[in-house]
Formats: C-alpha cells, sequence, structure tokens
C-alpha cells in the first residue's frame, strides 16, 4: 500500500540537508562501530557485564558505548580490538566508510 | 478493548535506506506525523539535539533499528510491546521515543525534554502522555500484525496502513 505524503516532511528534510556530510560520517561511524562491537560480543557469547570485565569498565560505560553516541577515542578502540581479537577473529573497528553522500533524499 | 482515534501510518521516506524502515504516526488524516509535531516544536528550542536526533535516524535507516541504539523497556512493564527511548548524547535531554519491530522497521513517535533532576517518566506530565500514547499504539498495531492486517514485506510493513476502530 502506497503511504500519503507528508506536508511537513519539508522540516525533516531540511534538518537533514543541513547536517554536514563530515558531521553525517562522524555519527554513522559512531553508531557503526557500536553496532560492530555488539556483533562481535554477539558472535562470542558475550555479555555486557562479561565484556566489562575484560575491559576493566563499568558495565554502564559498556551501554554508552554500544549506544552508538560514545565518541571515542584511537586508545579505547585500539583497547576494545584487543580483548574482542583475543580468541577468534580480529575486530577491525576502523575499517568503516560512510555512505555515498549522495544517496540522501533530500528532494523526496 | 481501548478504542483509539482513527490513524495512520506514515513511512518517513526522506531516510530510505536498507537496515530499516522509518514511519510515524499521523492522527485523523492530518498530514503532520508525530514525528513532524516533534520537530516543529523543539527545533527551535534545542536545535543541536533535533539536529543530533534526524542524523542517528539517518544512520538508523542504514545500519538497522539495533537494539543497543536504544533504551529498552520504556513500554508497560512486561509487555513487550516493543516502546524505546533512542539514546540521547551525554549532557542532553530531549528524548524520543520508538516502537521497534525487530531491527528492520522503527515507528517513530513523540517525546520532549526529561530534565536530569527527575528519574521516572511519569515524573513529567508530557513525557507520561507522549509515552503512554505510543504504549496504546503499539498495541493496536501489534494486534494488527497478529491478525493479519498488516504484515511484512521485506524490511518493510505492508497492508492496512489506516486504523479505525469505529469502521473495522
Amino acid at each position: 500500500m502506497e503511504t500519503r505524503k507528508r506536508k511537513r516532511g519539508e522540516l525533516s528534510q531540511q534538518i537533514l540537508a543541513s547536517i554536514t556530510p563530515e558531521q553525517r560520517a562522524r555519527t554513522y561511524k559512531q553508531m557503526a562501530i557500536a553496532a560492530k562491537i555488539a556483533d562481535a560480543l554477539e558472535a562470542k557469547g558475550w555479555g555486557k557485564r562479561e565484556f566489562a570485565t575484560y575491559m576493566n569498565q563499568q558495565p554502564s560505560v559498556i551501554t554508552r558505548w554500544l549506544s552508538g553516541t560514545h565518541n571515542f577515542t584511537l586508545d579505547t578502540l585500539s583497547d576494545i580490538e584487543e580483548v574482542l581479537g583475543r580468541s577468534g577473529a580480529p575486530v577491525h573497528l576502523l575499517a568503516i566508510h560512510a555512505p555515498d553522500q549522495n544517496d540522501l533524499m533530500v528532494n523526496a | 478493548m481501548e478504542q483509539h482515534q482513527p490513524f495512520e501510518l506514515v513511512e518517513l521516506d526522506e531516510f530510505s535506506g536498507g537496515g530499516a524502515s522509518l514511519y510515524s504516526i499521523a492522527f485523523g488524516g492530518s498530514d503532520e506525523t508525530l514525528y513532524d509535531l516533534f520537530l516543529a516544536e523543539y527545533n527551535e528550542l534545542f536545535p543541536e539535539e533535533v539536529n543530533d536526533i534526524v542524523d542517528r535516524l539517518y544512520a538508523i535507516a542504514r545500519l538497522g533499528a539495533r537494539p543497543n541504539f536504544f533504551k529498552e523497556n520504556e513500554g508497560s512493564l512486561g509487555a513487550g510491546d516493543g516502546v524505546v527511548a533512542l539514546f540521547d548524547l551525554p549532557g542532553k535531554q530531549l528524548r524520543l521515543y520508538c516502537i521497534r519491530f525487530g531491527s528492520v522497521a522503527l515507528i517513530v513517535g513523540g517525546g520532549g525534554p526529561k530534565p536530569k533532576t527527575i528519574r521516572a517518566l511519569q515524573e513529567d506530565h508530557k513525557l507520561t502522555q507522549e509515552n503512554y500514547q505510543l504504549r496504546a499504539l503499539s498495541g493496536r498495531i501489534n494486534r494488527a500484525i497478529t491478525e493479519g492486517d498488516v504484515w511484512w514485506d521485506g524490511n518493510r510493513l505492508a497492508g492496512q496502513f489506516f486504523f479505525d476502530d469505529e469502521k473495522d
């Protein structure tokens, strides 16, 4: 079923268009890194609490890392890669490419 | 059975992506969805936070509505109604409620500022109203899925998007 067009969708599109490509790439990468960590934890069967123990962190810190809102330092990313890669395939958190900026449908 | 005013599921097609399909809800044939009303209400008061929320929704449309991107269990206790809140940036207070249907569909509702001085959403009238409204809508949409009026077509919802309990 075709959904109706929204008149006020214009504001959403205006806001999307006002976000710089650099900002959009930063946000996307923060969230993609969080997704990669979550996938790695699931593959290993590790819960947040177990991962927190390995990382010497509180579980609330892990929740923040996984939320996609955390601005990781290189040191932290390196530490996470080391822990996640200890007994299994290496995890590369920095090998993430933001989607092509041209796919943003600002005039949809 | 709880009666709802007529509403429609509206796809937010500006977020077209391969990860999750995003929708919102319009009441009574209105052109404004709950998401549009949220943007209009808070865009001037909290421009940076609103920009960040829109930016995150854009990423979610590509990466999927993964559970770790949301505060879960924001709905009725034990109801499994899928009502969640998008994680806000540290130190920020604008809260947006959504309904997750797995990682492939997200219904974006409304929200408002949650002052750091309160812990439970019930301490704030506006947040309570927005959250409870979404709980009720989630129940109605889930019933439509159970009854086969709404179904999955890939990562998109399909079927009957207009809900009018008086006509049903």
